[in-house]
């Protein structure tokens, strides 16, 4: 079964405070990246019920300048966030995020995609 | 009269003369502290009327310096002081409160700004008894050489030149400034504050 999500993707994110970006994976269910500041994502996605839906677990280290403003505490900051989509990430200039500690504008770019055969 | 009545009497005068001497003692005594008491009481009231006097005065001067400069930091303060320093004179704060309003209001032309400013003037000269015979008109004549009003724009263009810098540090790469309320080439837009 062709995985049509997978790919090596960059997204974009804005809040009220500021900006940043990240990269990650997306192969065969599962998602893994990092951003400048070394927050991590870990999480999957998969289909059900006719759409997609992207669950990722953030994971920033003690002290890291969040996005949403702030800094992480002395035992960092865990939250997810779920990214509901119909076919690609890309479907949509943008997605609202609502996260536990403020909105965020994400928008994904697929760099490369892991299903062409390259 | 008795032996018994004279010596009656003679412990009378002598009970006189001791209460007599008791409260000239206690009038020796206490008379010059009660004495310093008032001349500390009255160096007091006239050292805080001078003193409220010489602030008003520096509200005063330092508005009529600056008349064509509000917006430096000495006529700021002089004006967030008024409400303080003149607030035994109700036509100055009366003044005051009508000028504030004039120059918070967007939509008031500056000839009235400037109206409500020399009456502000005018009220505050009469309070210190400086200008009983000013009219408001008086106050309009502003000394406002060509030089000063260049280094003021210089400045200005300079304060604003800075604030666009700081605007643009804000901003992410590759992002115009001037647009940011737009969606950029890589960021999407800000999300909206949430409510209190």
């Amino acid at each position: 079964m062709v995985d049509e999500i997978a790919g090596i993707y960059a997204c974009y994110y804005s809040s009220t405070e500021g900006y940043g970006a990240a990269i990650f994976l997306a192969f065969q269910g599962k998602l893994t990246g990092v951003d400048p500041n070394g927050v991590l994502l870990d999480g999957f996605y998969g289909k059900a019920g006719g759409c997609y839906r992207l669950k990722v677990l953030v994971d920033a280290p003690a002290g890291t300048q969040l996005v949403q403003g702030g800094e992480a505490g002395p035992k960092g900051q865990k939250y997810e966030v779920e990214v509901p989509f119909k076919e690609s990430l890309t479907e949509q200039p943008f997605f609202e995020v609502d996260t536990p500690l403020g909105p965020l504008n994400v928008r994904f770019q697929k760099l490369r995609d892991l299903d062409d055969g390259d | 009269m008795t032996e018994t009545d004279a010596q009656i009497i003679a412990a009378f005068a002598a009970v006189c003369a001791a209460v007599a001497t008791g409260f000239a003692a206690w009038t020796a005594y206490f008379g010059p502290i009660r004495a310093a008491r008032l001349a500390e009481d009255l160096r007091t009231v006239t050292e805080v009327r001078t003193n409220r006097e010489r602030a008003k005065l520096n509200i005063l001067g330092s508005l009529m310096t600056h008349r064509r400069s509000f917006w430096l930091p000495e006529p700021v303060s002089a004006f967030n002081l008024i409400d303080l320093v003149y607030n035994d004179n109700q036509e100055v704060r009366a003044a005051w409160a009508e000028m504030y309003l004039s120059v918070t209001t967007k939509s008031i032309p500056q000839h009235v700004q400037e109206e409500k400013l020399r009456r502000l003037l005018s009220a505050m000269s009469k309070d210190l008894k400086l200008a009983d015979d000013l009219r408001t008109d008086d106050f309009g004549r502003i000394y406002h050489p060509d030089a000063m009003f260049e280094e003021q724009l210089v400045q200005a263009y300079q304060r604003k030149a800075a604030l666009e810098a700081f605007t643009r540090k804000d901003t992410p790469p590759g992002t115009d400034s001037s647009s940011s309320e737009e969606v950029s080439d890589v960021f999407p837009p800000k999300p909206k504050r949430r409510d209190a």
